[in-house]
């Protein structure tokens, strides 16, 4: 049992994580040709997946109003705005959905209309939400706060056309905060990271790391 | 009396009337485009004629206000300057957008000779992952993508007889909202040698420079104000440039507001010592 539970996905693991890493750097028409093949597995797999997702997210749904849980209301939107787009995607303005998409199609519309215009105000929100934090969080509470509160106003001002107006100093002083101390933090930052995914995969190729099986041992 | 400086009650009326008043008020701030823009502008300048230029809308509605103008002022100066684009993305909500700045743009009247699968064509979507189509794409681009956007077939038409992988391409400009340049530069730009530059949403903006500080990218196009910036040096003003009063009114604001919290935030303190 042990070499089943245990044995058995170790060696999987060694072996899949030596073929995946060795097959980028093999330069034969055998590794294009499987690196093709994988990914067309890929496709077929999210697709498997996309189909799992949505009857998750139905069933939530419908458990939500079943249950008349707080916010039901919101559901129904969620089976109205699932059906129009798939009746309307799959009908394709009269040419179906195994067709090129259909311009000025009602499926075309409702992307414009709903989904285009309610991503972008989502996002517009932020610019609020960013204004709101800002005034909140840049606080010249201690040395170091001054300092991210000095490097946040001299940013805000040099990277905006007008701040070139007001003085020369705040485009030169925000380009050079961009390129040198946020260079050196995101690239500390980056490198630990890196070391940490390369030492984390190493670790599970060769069966130090193996929380990923479940269970103690 | 206290002003509730942070008060978004405050802040968020304040912040929409700026908007509101930034945009409708036409004032054209002198613009100074920005180094890692005017890379990305002269190396499309000195791409000889007929060079392919591949131009991946990786980008949804949500970052649509900023990556518009960038791709639209992009592919311009492309086409403008007698460049063959490829379009493609690797976001399926994306790939309508895609497709519509593709045909905005084809149909100027400047481009109105330009014609599908000679000088340019877009893909569209690829359902997968990143990398296995990237790489897909540097052995074949013809059966990565074997039909276009429209459904034509790509073997067909002329451009795919001059490019026939990725390896033919002299340029990739990755319009991305999220990380898909962490992909494009190893996969795409590292392993082919075909240099790489990104255009961005502006908070992205400070991660990518340590991509171009390792020359990993030659250049970097960063939210509306990059957009701003490219229009400036191709001489056609369009929504970036359009919107860079409304952006510089804002943060003129988010500034003062800053500065006002921190005097009030300072006072209050000062007055908590004297009183003991």
């Amino acid at each position: 049992m042990r070499f089943i539970r245990l044995t058995i996905p170790l060696i999987l693991a060694f072996l899949f994580g030596v073929f995946g890493f060795g097959i980028q750097y093999v330069p034969s028409p055998w590794a294009s040709n499987t690196k093709e093949f994988i990914a067309l597995w890929i496709r077929v797999i999210g697709g498997v997946a996309m189909v799992l997702g949505t009857y998750s997210l139905a069933h939530l749904h419908t458990t939500k109003i079943r249950r008349k849980q707080e916010g039901w209301g919101y559901s129904i939107f969620f089976f109205l705005g699932f059906a129009m787009m798939v009746v309307t995607g799959v009908y394709n303005g009269g040419q179906w959905f195994w067709n090129a998409q259909v311009e000025h199609s009602v499926y075309d519309r409702l992307y414009d209309a709903f989904y285009v215009s309610a991503g972008a105000t989502m996002f517009s929100l932020l610019g609020f939400y960013i204004a709101s934090a800002a005034v909140r969080t840049f606080r010249a509470r201690s040395l170091e706060a001054t300092l991210l509160l000095l490097a946040a106003l001299i940013l805000m001002v040099g990277r905006v056309p007008i701040g070139k107006a007001i003085s020369d100093y705040f485009p030169t002083v925000s380009e050079w905060l961009m390129q040198v101390p946020n260079v050196a933090a995101k690239r500390a930052i980056m490198l630990g990271v890196t070391l940490g995914t390369v030492a984390t995969s190493l670790r599970i190729m060769f069966g130090l790391e193996r929380s990923y099986l479940g269970g103690g041992d | 009396m206290r002003v509730p400086w942070s008060d978004p009650r405050l802040i968020f009326p304040l912040v929409a009337g700026a908007i509101a008043l930034g945009l409708v008020v036409h004032v054209k701030p002198p613009i100074t485009p920005q180094e890692p823009v005017v890379a990305v502008y002269n190396y499309i300048q000195q791409l000889p004629k007929g060079s392919v230029v591949l131009l991946a809308v990786d980008f949804d509605p949500q970052a649509l206000a900023e990556l518009r103008p960038i791709a639209e002022a992009v592919l311009r100066h492309c086409l403008r300057q007698e460049l063959h684009v490829v379009g493609m993305t690797f976001g399926v909500l994306g790939a309508p957008l895609g497709y519509d700045i593709f045909r905005k743009v084809t149909s100027e009247p400047e481009f109105r000779g330009k014609q599908v699968g000679v000088d340019y064509v877009y893909l569209g979507f690829k359902p997968g992952d990143m990398t296995q189509i990237i790489t897909n794409m540097g052995e074949n681009l013809l059966t990565a993508f074997p039909q276009d956007y429209q459904n034509r077939p790509t073997a067909t038409m002329p451009l795919f007889q001059q490019v026939k992988s990725l390896k033919d391409v002299k340029y990739i400009i990755d319009l991305a909202a999220g990380g898909t340049p962490d992909t494009w530069i190893p996969f795409g730009s590292d392993k082919y040698k075909i240099p790489l530059a990104v255009g961005c949403t502006a908070v992205m903006g400070p991660d990518l420079y340590v991509r171009l500080n390792a020359h990993q990218i030659n250049g970097l196009i960063a939210g509306l104000r990059g957009a701003a910036d490219y229009e400036t040096l191709l001489g056609t003003p369009g929504l970036g440039i359009g919107g860079m009063f409304a952006q510089s009114l804002i943060h003129l604001l988010i500034v003062a507001f800053v500065i006002a919290s921190n005097v009030a935030f300072l006072w209050r303190g000062r007055r908590r010592k004297q009183r003991g």
